[in-house]
């Protein structure tokens, strides 16, 4: 209905336009001026970095703006606007254009699923995680399948899509797999064609028809609204705790807590898998901390424009004291890397995957007069010895490659890597 | 809990300041004292305010760009407990409190953990009542600033610094009624940080004569809260296992 409403408002729109044509030009140099002023002087505010990296921020502002009536059209604006704002060489400036609907790539989530998670392998995307019992798995998807195509659009032209959006290099890998997932989790009954590639090499296609999720979600938390929630709690036959959740939010703690007070202090280690967790409140990293550390600890600070925020493990009872596994890959982002990094810095854990791509910066979204939105960092995250993990992510100690064959055959080659450090180190 | 070296020094060196700093404090400036007499003149006054041995505020909170709501709840009970708790859907209860003796906070993110000194300061700045009559004990210095408005009112500016922790406030007081309009400050954190937060008073109620903040609006880091109070129970009945640390 809210979209049918927006193409409503666009169709009136066009219709004014056309009809004033004529009286166009001076009211696009108002809104040119305006958009651009709006962009500059919301920069100059808000940017967490009161130094602009060394930049005379003023006299950036004069030089583009003498620039300003080159611009012929809106779309000439954002590019002014988008090579000022990456003068100051920071991602988590952007400019997003207000023909971009951000649902159109990323659909959210109306309580479907297929049953399914993806990893890269290499560039490939590829299917793991596949529930047995879900209708992924049904319709012919197998752990390992290659993801080539979702309802006739290649995976090339989607990662192409999300390029346009203006989002950071480091964040389209992470990006484009959230973005083909979010169309397995739409409605139930919704059927959605995928092109595969078996490790073996064959080609098919698949429809998977979404059928209801059945299993634990998130209190509504704001707009953020119900999410589903998964977490895996295990003492594995050899004895090391495996610890798995989707999200950091609150609703996990309760049964993490309760986990750590059933795991024995003598166990050979533990793993905690942070493989496709997005992130979620920040705060939670230094609960988690609290949990694997025997003195207070910080894992790091967000510097503001005024004033910062640690994030800071406070000792628990039950906190373990054994080995510790953390597991990422290109699809850990933001409290997950935090989390990792500071740990992994402490010395407190091992960390094995793939690098993470780095992108934990609190930011904001400022509408501008000509409709587009511009993102703006508030903060810049470091570690306690000053490393920052904006675009340079979460390097593990182990780089574990994964193979499509592997994880056709059942082998969790990053799983696998940690549980061997865990058994050869106790 | 063991704390970390650095607060270890700060706490030593906080506490040999504490002699000295109390031998050189000189009375708030004349000025400064007047403002914030009126303020307590306006607030209900000092006989009715110095009767009050506990009290709990009640009331809900929002945070509009996020869609988040909720309760809060703060009580304190003379001389010096305090207890703050906001319920948030979704993440449960955070409560932060004193006992007299020990801070703490409990929350289902972080767990239980014991405040630090600089956080215990910024908890008792919810205990607006004893901390408005001991303004001269409360505050190291005190300054008047220019006037300036707020909301389209007049009002007498200071900034006040903290004898506890050294921070600085400035404080807005309406010309008009005396009252607090407006705050700056920034918020001690203890190990989780500093963070600038700003708070204006949108209106006030009056109950049992005494008038309390009714709808007001916090800026923390960019972030707008705003929090309005439907109920102050004065002087009633507080156990004291309300501020007590969880066993």
């Amino acid at each position: 209905m809210r979209k049918f409403t927006q193409c409503l408002g666009l169709f009136f729109s066009s219709l004014l336009f056309a009809s004033w044509a004529g009286a166009v030009e001076p009211e696009f140099a108002r809104l040119r001026e305006e958009t651009f002023e709006a962009a500059w002087s919301q920069v100059g505010a808000s940017y967490y970095d009161g130094s602009f990296g060394g930049l005379d921020w003023d006299a950036v502002g004069e030089r583009y703006r003498a620039r300003l009536p080159q611009a012929e059209d809106m779309d000439e604006v954002r590019a002014l606007i988008s090579e000022m704002i990456y003068e100051l060489g920071d991602s988590h400036l952007a400019l997003v254009s207000s023909d971009y609907d951000p649902e159109e790539l990323i659909k959210p989530w109306s309580g479907g699923t297929a049953g399914v998670d993806a990893c890269y392998a290499g560039n490939r995307i590829v299917f793991y995680r596949v529930d047995p019992a879900g209708a992924a798995y049904r319709a012919g998807v197998r752990n390992g399948d290659v993801l080539l195509a979702v309802d006739g659009v290649k995976v090339k032209a989607f990662r192409a899509m999300l390029k346009r959006t203006g989002q950071p290099e480091h964040v389209l890998k992470y990006s484009l797999i959230t973005a083909l997932l979010s169309r397995l989790q739409t409605e139930a009954g919704d059927r959605v064609e995928l092109e595969l590639r078996s490790p073996g090499g064959r080609k098919r296609s698949v429809v998977v028809e979404l059928e209801r999720y059945r299993s634990r979600s998130t209190e509504p938390l704001g707009r953020l609204g119900r999410m589903p929630l998964a977490l895996e709690t295990a003492v594995r036959e050899d004895g090391v705790g495996y610890l798995r959740f989707n999200l950091w939010f609150p609703a996990v703690m309760p049964e993490i807590r309760e986990f750590f007070g059933e795991l024995p202090a003598e166990a050979p280690g533990l793993v905690i898998d942070l493989r496709g967790n997005p992130g979620g409140m920040m705060v939670m990293a230094g609960g988690l901390a609290g949990l694997l550390l025997q003195e207070q600890a910080t894992l790091g600070r967000t510097t503001l424009r005024s004033g910062h925020m640690n994030v800071v493990g406070f000792p628990q009872r039950n906190a373990f004291a054994g080995k510790v596994a953390v597991l990422v890959d290109e699809t850990s982002v933001s409290t997950s890397e935090v989390f990792a990094i500071g740990m992994q810095e402490l010395g407190r854990v091992r960390v094995f995957g793939q690098p993470t791509p780095g992108a934990a910066l609190p930011s904001v979204f400022f509408g501008l007069p000509n409709g587009d939105s511009l993102q703006i960092a508030l903060g810049d995250f470091k570690t306690p010895q000053g490393v920052s993990l904006e675009a340079k992510g979460v390097m593990p100690d182990e780089i574990v490659s994964i193979s499509p064959v592997d994880l056709s055959q059942g082998k969790d080659s990053v799983l696998s890597a940690a549980l061997s450090w865990i058994q050869s180190t106790h | 809990m063991k704390l970390p070296s650095l607060s270890k020094a700060a706490v030593a060196i906080a506490l040999l300041m504490m002699p000295f700093a109390a031998t050189v404090r000189a009375a708030l400036p004349s000025e400064v004292a007047a403002v914030l007499e009126a303020n307590i003149e306006a607030s209900g006054g000092r006989e009715l305010i110095s009767s009050i041995e506990s009290s709990r505020l009640k009331g809900t909170m929002s945070i509009p760009a996020i869609g988040m709501t909720g309760t809060t709840e703060m009580a304190m009970k003379s001389p010096d407990k305090l207890y703050v708790a906001q319920t948030i859907p979704g993440m449960g209860t955070m409560v932060q409190a004193y006992d007299g003796e020990v801070g703490w906070a409990n929350d289902p993110m972080q767990g239980f953990r014991h405040l630090s000194e600089g956080e215990i300061s910024s908890l008792k700045q919810n205990d607006n009542f004893s901390d408005m009559l001991a303004y001269d004990e409360v505050y190291a210095s005190g300054e008047k600033l220019a006037d300036a408005e707020v909301a389209g009112q007049a009002t007498s500016v200071l900034k006040l610094v903290s004898a506890e922790t050294g921070l600085e406030q400035t404080c807005y007081y309406s010309k008009d009624s005396g009252l607090l309009l407006r705050m700056d400050m920034m918020v001690d954190m203890g190990p989780m940080g500093k963070l600038p937060a700003s708070m204006t008073i949108k209106s006030y109620q009056v109950q049992d004569g005494v008038s309390f903040p009714a709808v007001l609006e916090m800026t923390n880091a960019g972030m707008v809260i705003n929090m309005t109070f439907d109920s102050l129970e004065i002087n009633l009945e507080l156990d004291d296992s309300l501020f007590a640390a969880p066993q």
